[in-house]
């Protein structure tokens, strides 16, 4: 009698490439939204043509949630999307003080709960403005989000002639996770409506502008530290 | 055709954006614009025509949805693409029932927009060509609608409702006609009508005037050539024989043809063949011949302008159009044709013509038929003020007393003068005509003292 092989199809054992995981998540939100716009678009239809106010009440609540279901794979396309940069030369200063109004619109609860420290003086980036924003307002809504601590942010920003140097401290009341791999894994830490791909994604933009992100805890005074640095001057190929 | 209108309007309060789209469509070889305020986007709309618009539906100084309909109603063909948020989706759904191309949510991928922009700028392109075609076509219909009333003939009287009732009768057939009358009473109004209503409609009428070549070309130009035929005759030319094969050949004047080239014409009508000019191939000719003379015909056959046999050729059906001024019941629905035409062609509104005006045209003698008629409504109605035309919009033969009109103003007396008085009458209506009725210059043209022109006038009942 020979002996039977040991079937080992297991998800412990499957060994699949980061890169075909983020290729099938995009490819299936894709699809997904498709139907979800022809699904939205056909609510659309059917609150025109539906003559009863109650009935259109309930179309319209049936658009709003799946508005939000395409709202959800939008940011989850977008998060796993490669970054490509429209990059220019942009002031320190004037990226800073844009990011400030942005934070004010964004989060306009919150954004009197930071101390900015910011002394850029006339350094020069070469950035991609927007995409760069996009990765900055990421740190500040985490920030906002997860495990807050008592006290106030702390956000610094100096510039001298070679680096472009962000400081973001955030109070954390109660903080175990390790920050050796900060915004390397993707979807580590998934939960409800949550898919662990902020980080990676703010750290891929501060790659693809050949900067650095770094975080640490500092338990004296519980604090999670993100520091950036960018290079200032012009971009170098 | 101008040069594709690639330029982008984005319309956007935060810099980032604005400044990072800049970059994006300039580098896509766009021609981008920017602007942070709704109010400074509708003024760059305004003084450059972007093709397309991007626009944020959050913006410090409007509300974004308002903003569209402004530009959807001053700039309907602009192509306006929503830039939203997440949480303003059913605003961009709003947007596109209010006529916004598409929309795109923030934050987007830049190859999505540059597609999104390309096909915008696509849809532009042919909203831009449709209209364009669309104001063609109403154009075209208008020519048609002028030249249709062009062909038609206009009349009233007895006599044109007769012509018409034989042209009726005979058009379908395959018959020869022969049409008479004077210069300018609508000849070639008539053939155009006879063939539109032969079996030869489906091709166009081929027409030939014979006044209009010298003698030696109206033979190659009805006969055709081949190369070398002649010196000058450097290709094939198929003639207007050839040309008018299935349809209707018209000949204006045909009393100018050489009499030897009638001749030839004529063995082309009995024999149905011919043979183009230094060609040894014989052809069939297959063509229905409408001739015209504005000669009489006696006359042109007493001179040998017309061969008599051709004549008898052509003369299946004759018909003769009476002058205007013999059929004056037509000069009001002509009259009446003529304004609306012209009218319509300088895009102005119809005028009303005065009565007084009205019982000018009536009284004139129209020496130059309806050709003359319809020169003068096209100077009324260049004239005409305030939607009107009076006696001093029309020209200033047409103005004159019929008195001095059938003086005819040439320096020639009229034939068959009986005696001296006839003559002297003549004279003072001629020097009348001459200073368009003023007494005191015709007076002194003629040598003599105006009272004496005034006792005159009186003796021979001339009045102004």
């Amino acid at each position: 009698m020979s002996e039977v092989p040991k079937e080992s199809n297991s998800a412990a054992d499957l060994r699949v490439p980061m890169q075909d995981v983020v290729r099938f998540v995009r490819q299936l939100s894709h699809d997904l939204r498709n139907h979800l716009n022809a699904a939205e678009l056909q609510s659309a239809y059917l609150k025109e043509v539906a003559e009863d106010g109650e009935v259109k009440s309930e179309v319209q609540r049936l658009r709003g949630m799946l508005t939000e279901m395409s709202n959800s794979l939008q940011r989850l396309t977008v998060a796993l999307a490669t970054v490509k940069l429209t990059e220019m030369p942009y002031e320190a200063a004037a990226f800073v003080e844009d990011l400030q109004e942005k934070i004010k619109k964004q989060f306009p609860e919150q954004h009197g709960e930071i101390e900015w420290d910011v002394n850029v003086g006339h350094g020069l980036l070469t950035i991609d403005p927007q995409i760069l924003q996009e990765a900055f307002l990421e740190l500040f809504g985490n920030a906002w989000q997860h495990g807050r601590g008592g006290g106030r942010l702390a956000a610094s920003a100096k510039a001298d002639e070679k680096e472009f140097a962000f400081e973001l401290r955030e109070p954390k009341a109660d903080f175990k996770d390790s920050v050796a791999e900060w915004g390397r894994e993707p979807f580590r830490k998934v939960g409800q409506g949550h898919y662990g791909l902020g980080l990676h994604r703010v750290r891929t933009i501060i790659e693809a502008h050949r900067g650095h992100l770094i975080a640490r805890y500092d338990s004296s005074s519980s604090s999670l530290i993100t520091a950036i640095t960018l290079p200032v001057g012009a971009a170098r190929d | 055709m101008s040069a594709e209108n690639r330029r982008i309007l984005i319309v956007d309060d935060e810099r980032p954006i604005l400044l990072t789209l800049e970059a994006l469509l300039g580098r896509h070889g766009y021609q981008p614009e920017t602007a942070a305020t709704a109010a400074y986007g509708l003024k760059l709309l305004k003084s450059n025509s972007p093709a397309v618009v991007l626009l944020d539906l959050q913006l410090p100084d409007a509300e974004g949805l308002e903003t569209l309909d402004q530009i959807k109603r001053e700039h309907p063909e602009t192509q306006v693409i929503i830039i939203t948020a997440h949480d303003s989706l059913s605003n961009a759904i709003e947007s596109i029932k209010r006529g916004a191309y598409h929309f795109i949510s923030k934050p987007y991928a830049p190859e999505e927009l540059l597609s999104l922009i390309d096909k915008a700028l696509e849809k532009q392109s042919l909203v831009r060509e449709t209209e364009h075609l669309r104001k063609r076509t109403l154009q075209l219909e208008k020519r048609l609608e002028i030249a249709e009333t062009r062909l038609a003939p206009v009349f009233k009287s007895k006599a044109m409702q007769e012509i018409h009732e034989l042209i009726t009768a005979m058009a379908p057939s395959e018959a020869n006609v022969l049409i008479t009358g004077e210069s300018g009473v609508g000849k070639e109004v008539i053939a155009n009508v006879i063939h539109s209503r032969s079996r030869r409609a489906a091709q166009p009428m081929v027409k030939l005037n014979c006044a209009a070549f010298p003698q030696a070309m109206i033979e190659s130009e009805l006969f055709g050539y081949v190369k070398g035929a002649f010196t000058g005759a450097t290709n094939d030319f198929a003639g207007m024989i050839a040309e008018a094969g299935g349809s209707t050949l018209f000949l204006d004047e045909i009393s100018e043809m050489p009499p030897d080239l009638q001749t030839r014409f004529l063995r082309v009508l009995q024999e149905r063949e011919y043979r183009p000019l230094g060609s040894t191939r014989t052809l069939k000719a297959d063509f229905r011949v409408v001739a015209a003379t504005n000669r009489p015909v006696a006359q042109a056959l007493a001179e040998n302008r017309l061969r008599a046999d051709l004549y008898y050729r052509l003369n299946t059906f004759q018909i003769e159009i009476p002058p205007l001024r013999e059929r004056k019941e037509d000069i009001p629905p002509l009259v009446a044709s003529f304004v609306k035409r012209f009218a319509q062609q300088m895009g102005k509104a119809e005028p009303q013509i005065t009565p007084e005006a009205f019982q000018k045209l009536l009284d004139y003698n129209w020496r130059g038929n309806v050709r003359e008629l319809q020169n003068a409504m096209e100077y009324a109605v260049v004239l005409a003020r305030q939607d009107q035309i009076g006696i001093k919009e029309l020209p200033t033969e047409v103005q004159l007393p019929s008195a001095l009109q059938n003086s005819g103003g040439g320096n020639h007396f009229i034939a068959g003068a009986r005696n001296l008085d006839d003559l002297e009458r003549e004279a003072i209506l001629q020097a009348l005509a001459q200073c368009h009725g003023n007494k005191k210059k015709a007076a002194q043209i003629l040598g003599i003292q105006r009272p004496t022109l005034y006792n005159k006038m009186k003796r021979y009942a001339i009045q102004l």
